[in-house]
């Protein structure tokens, strides 16, 4: 398929090795979270408990990698707001939020930052298939197909929102009717999507390409198909964070502004990763605690939407810095290149 | 004046020099890694969002 493709060869094998690996994590991720998922009642098993440790908390830890960029840091300056004040604000908001709000307004709390999380994970599934797109020298995506992305994504949202139970979310307000405005939602996306991306012209969609586009658009797809919290949220869980992480390693290990690359870069992401994810996973666990260790809590939850701030800023390549800074540590993936065919 | 004689001290080769930094960062990060999996294993496991928020 790769090698069919002049576009994939002239990226090099990171394209040919990104392409794959993305989908096979994805698709791997998800098949492990319905083959691992516990019977009810019983407790999480440690290689799932392992794998969410790893698609969750790490891969939100990894972020904190980017403040030891000299080129992202001096990014961030420039944009304070973002990267700075906003993190803050979350931070001591969602603290004060835990410790002061009766704990009845809890769940519904709750469903709305999840509403997020999961947002978040469709949007770098638009973000994926945008990087495929480029990296196969395929037409950039039209706006019918973003919207196809995101609109599943909604869909799948909609249907976890609807279904609380699924998210584990004791005492949760049901909203009757949204779980099949999800499912409406979903299917009509995802069948605008496949007549979208399928009037693509031959040239313009590389089977890789397709592949990864299909991916991204059916991703909330098990959330529809099973009933067990695991089966269903555990592996799209797992996916976003091993797509993130697969990202991240390319950048730690990518030649820096210098050209240098260092192995021991990768160390660091590594050890960043794993050291914030450990904090972030045990701050989690203070959601039944009482008096000010709750504040944890409210630390972790203020952390990960920190997390979908900063990322939607340093991953949008409409974006000047993000675009300059991606494409210069990741050439074989986001250069713009086209094939001979689109070329003429 | 051994020196004239014996001549200059031989050139090591490019590259075969152990990097110690290396080394120090790889057993650090396996001792963090081993350390993650003894707390995220041994714990009260996780919900299907990956944190234990679920309540």
């Amino acid at each position: 398929m790769a090698e069919a493709d002049p576009a994939i060869a002239a990226g090099g094998s990171i394209t040919r090795w990104w392409l794959v690996a993305t989908v096979a994590l994805t698709l791997s991720a998800i098949c492990a979270g319905v083959l691992l998922a516990p019977p009810e009642s019983s407790r999480v098993g440690p290689a799932l408990t392992s794998l969410l440790f790893l698609g969750a908390s790490v891969h939100v830890g990894s972020t904190a990698w980017f403040y030891g960029v000299p080129a992202v840091r001096c990014h961030m300056w420039r944009n304070p707001k973002r990267y700075l004040v906003v993190p803050a604000v979350l931070v001591v908001a969602t603290v004060a939020a835990v410790l002061l709000v009766p704990r009845s307004w809890v769940p519904v709390g709750l469903l709305a930052f999840f509403a997020w999380q999961f947002f978040h994970f469709q949007k770098q599934n638009l973000g994926v298939a945008a990087i495929a797109a480029r990296a196969t020298g395929s037409p950039s995506l039209v706006p019918s197909e973003r919207r196809a992305i995101v609109l599943a994504g909604c869909g799948g949202t909609a249907a976890l929102v609807g279904r609380p139970e699924l998210l584990r979310i004791a005492e949760a307000p049901e909203v009757p009717g949204l779980f099949a405005v999800g499912v409406a939602v979903f299917a009509a996306a995802a069948g605008y999507g496949v007549v979208a991306v399928l009037s693509r012209t031959p040239t313009g969609r590389s089977p890789a390409f397709l592949v990864v586009y299909l991916t991204s658009l059916l991703f909330f797809a098990p959330v529809f198909l099973f009933d067990s919290p695991y089966a269903a949220v555990a592996g799209i869980t797992i996916a976003h964070g091993l797509q993130y992480l697969l990202l991240m390693g390319l950048l730690a290990a990518a030649p820096n502004e210098t050209g240098a690359r260092s192995v021991v870069g990768v160390l660091v992401l590594v050890n960043v990763a794993v050291v914030v994810g450990l904090g972030l996973s045990q701050a989690s666990h203070f959601h039944e605690a009482h008096g000010w260790t709750r504040a944890f809590y409210g630390i972790y939850l203020g952390l990960v939407m920190s997390h979908f701030v900063i990322d939607a800023g340093l991953w949008r390549l409409r974006d000047e810095f993000p675009r300059a800074f991606l494409t210069q540590r990741l050439p074989g993936l986001l250069a713009r290149r086209s094939t001979p065919a689109l070329a003429e | 004046m051994s020196d004239l004689v014996a001549g200059p001290a031989p050139v090591e080769p490019p590259g075969k020099r152990f990097n110690w930094l290396v080394l120090v960062y790889v057993l650090m990060t396996l001792a963090v890694i081993g350390g993650a999996i003894f707390f995220v294993v041994g714990g009260a496991g996780a919900d299907p969002t990956g944190g234990c928020g679920g309540g």
